[in-house]
């Protein structure tokens, strides 16, 4: 075996990852080489040099380095996340509260506004459907749901009734349509769909028209007098008296230290007869109101005012 | 002072808690893999400052990337494997700084073929003096920066910080094999280079 080969195998032959074969013809080989025998053994040095480097310690700044770095680092991803989910975490809540007082507002603005909007919403009611009816029979209830016809129907009425559509658009036609439309309404008294769009239709309408249903409204309610006696308590008792001999029905009653109020429900066309007997009673103040074309019973309220008091 | 397989799985319950967002974890895990990290960093740059920086860059990259940490070669591998590339890489950067200056007028350059080109002026007279315990150690890493890059890796990992040659293999994505011959050439290469900086050994 030559010398370079020898030399060649050392470092394998220190790793002891030689084959026992070749072991055996370098261990042979070095016992008659000094050459070879010096070259292992500077390897050997070369190893424990190696080997013998002394480990440098770490700073101690190294890790609080480190850490301040990955804290900074965990920090800016958290933000990240934060920012993301900021949405959720800040706005639902707002979302939630927001959407419930818009609900909630509009019930109420809609209980409240509701009686109007039906009234309101007649004259483009009558626009759509109401025309070919009221020619044939003029009180005839129609169903709300009624109006959601083919299309081709309206065009054709658009023909027919071009004359009258235009006339309800005047404040003539106007006066009539609340009447009907309130009748429809209380026949047909379905809160369900129908009412949101007439509540969309009502908001479309012009001041001029919502002045009209508003006048409307009153006649509904009946009317509120005011009448002036002597002595409140016999008065009322009276007046309970007429109110149940015509055929109304007394809803709520109140007393104040020298007034009473009465609201009792009536049928329309006995109010006239009711304000005679009023009169009868004590002096009675109030708007009066032409309730020939109402049916049915309407509210109303009764003021009874003591007027001893006054000189 | 070799060290086999000094770190077991106890690493994977600190690194899953580390996954988990745990910061507090992997302060575990720096202090306790930062002084090998370090020495693997200082004997591949050969200067204690860079290696501190790669130390730093290794243990943030390691962070970042702690959730692609599958647990199929240990932790510490893994760690020394981003260790070791980061080492490589500024080597180079400092290497095209240099511009082919040499590391040092003592130390001697390993050209590809493995030959050694000392300078002479490196046995000169005060090189008795030089053998003080503190000069063996900067004569032995001056040969090591003395060695290509992928000598002197497989010079540390192996000698210095003792992995087995798999290990080894696995880290630098080489065979076994190469490992091997690497190493036996490497120790060839610094027993010359020792030879000629310090005359005999």
């Amino acid at each position: 075996m030559e010398c370079s080969e020898v030399q060649k195998q050392l470092s394998a032959y220190i790793e002891k990852v030689l084959s026992p074969k070749q072991k055996a013809l370098i261990d042979a080989h070095l016992k008659g080489c000094k050459q070879c025998k010096r070259a292992l053994a500077d390897l050997k040095k070369t190893i424990k040099y190696v080997q013998g480097l002394e480990e440098v310690e770490p700073p101690a700044w190294l890790a609080q380095k480190v850490m301040a770095r990955v804290r900074s680092e965990a920090e800016a991803k958290r933000g990240i996340v934060q920012k993301f989910f900021y949405p959720f975490h800040i706005k639902l809540p707002l979302e939630a509260m927001a959407l419930i007082f818009v609900a909630v507002g509009t019930i109420y603005v809609f209980k409240t506004m509701q009686p109007e909007m039906r009234l309101a919403q007649a004259p483009i009611e009558q626009k759509e459907s109401a025309p070919p009816k009221r020619a044939p029979g003029k009180g005839e209830v129609h169903d709300v749901a009624e109006d959601k016809r083919t299309p081709a129907e309206p065009a054709e009425q658009f023909r027919d009734t071009d004359k009258e559509k235009t006339r309800a658009r005047k404040p003539v036609g106007l006066a009539k349509a609340p009447v009907e439309e309130a009748k429809q309404a209380e026949a047909a008294p379905s809160v369900g769909a129908a009412p949101m769009d007439e509540l969309e239709r009502g908001v479309a309408l012009s001041s001029a028209e919502f002045e009209k249903s508003a006048l409307a409204e009153q006649r509904e309610e009946g009317g509120r007098f005011v009448v002036n006696v002597k002595e409140i308590e016999p008065a009322t008792k009276d007046i309970e008296g007429t109110l149940r001999q015509l055929g109304g029905k007394i809803i709520n009653e109140e007393s104040f230290a020298n007034k009473a109020v009465i609201f009792a429900e009536i049928d329309s066309k006995k109010v006239g007869k009711l304000l005679d007997q009023l009169k009868l009673i004590g002096e009675v103040q109030g708007e009066e109101v032409a309730l020939e074309t109402w049916e049915g019973n309407v509210g109303i309220r009764i003021e009874i005012v003591e007027i001893s008091i006054r000189p | 002072m070799r060290e086999k397989k000094q770190t077991r799985d106890e690493d994977l319950e600190f690194v899953a808690s580390c996954q988990g967002g745990d910061v507090d974890a992997f302060e575990v895990l720096v202090r306790r893999h930062q002084k090998r990290m370090l020495n693997i960093a200082y004997r591949t740059i050969g200067n204690y400052d860079e290696a501190c920086e790669i130390v730093q860059e290794a243990f943030i990259s390691a962070y970042k990337n702690i959730k692609g940490f599958k647990g199929k070669a240990k932790f510490a591998t893994w760690l020394c494997t981003i260790c070791i590339n980061l080492s490589r890489n500024r080597l180079r950067q400092l290497r095209t700084r240099r511009h082919r200056e040499a590391y040092s007028t003592d130390d001697s350059i390993m050209t590809p073929d493995g030959e050694i080109k000392g300078d002479p002026p490196a046995s000169g007279p005060s090189a008795l003096d030089r053998l003080e315990a503190r000069d063996v150690q900067q004569q032995v890493q001056g040969c090591i920066n003395a060695l290509d890059a992928e000598f002197r890796e497989v010079l540390i990992l192996r000698d210095i910080q003792g992995f087995s040659y798999d290990e080894i293999g696995a880290m630098l994505k080489v065979p076994e094999g190469t490992v091997k011959s690497r190493l036996f050439r490497a120790r060839e290469a610094m027993r010359d280079c020792l030879k000629k900086a310090m005359g005999d050994l």
